[in-house]
């Protein structure tokens, strides 16, 4: 299997704040979305020669999102990366120590495309998006 | 199998293993939140060498529930 890079998303506490703070590095954010399977504000923010990146804010207390926040502070949550067979990539990375722990949804903030949430000890939490 | 599984509890959720039993629920354990829930599902997937469907990742609330999800699965 290949993969390509696709975003880092960062919990935050104040999604319009966060913004800010990345214009003032160059980003452009795109629009605020809810994704109602995540119970979460998501924006995506894009600049020319760096990584895209996610923000990720949820009122949801018993979101991992918040659990990460009150833990930690605003701090990168996971590394997404694209793939071209979602379903083979999810029975090669399950082989390899990731388990699983989504079904493939779609996400709103990704025009529908097919995403899964995988988590390894050794590599934290990925998302993979179908291409 | 039943030590085992309390010995990965304490060890996970950072609580003495005399504290499980078969009453133990989410709630009775300070450090069982959404994220060590992660760091412990990848750790019985290790050590009990199975795996989890998402389904039953999100139903494991109980030390009971849990071993009966691994019973199943060996």
């Amino acid at each position: 299997m290949r993969y390509k890079f696709h975003h880092i998303a960062i919990a935050c506490i104040d999604i319009n704040k966060t913004i800010s703070k990345y214009e003032a590095l160059g980003y452009e954010a795109g629009d605020i979305q809810w994704d109602n399977i995540q119970k979460a504000s998501i924006c995506f923010l894009m600049a020319e020669g760096m990584p895209t990146i996610e923000l990720i804010s949820s009122e949801d207390e018993q979101s991992p999102i918040r659990m990460i926040l009150k833990k930690n502070g605003v701090i990168p949550y996971h590394t997404c990366y694209l793939t071209d067979d979602l379903q083979e990539s999810i029975e090669s990375l399950s082989k390899k120590g990731f388990t699983v722990l989504t079904n493939p949804v779609e996400a709103i903030a990704l025009n529908d495309k097919k995403i899964v949430f995988m988590y390894s000890s050794d590599s934290g939490l990925i998302e993979l998006v179908e291409e | 199998m039943e030590k085992k599984l309390k010995s990965i509890m304490a060890d996970v959720f950072v609580c003495n293993e005399i504290d499980i039993n078969e009453n133990t629920i989410k709630e009775d354990l300070e450090n069982w939140d959404s994220l060590q829930h992660l760091i412990f599902v990848s750790k019985l997937e290790q050590e009990f060498d199975v795996k989890f469907k998402p389904e039953e990742i999100n139903s494991m609330k109980s030390y009971i529930s849990i071993l009966g999800i691994i019973k199943s699965k060996l």
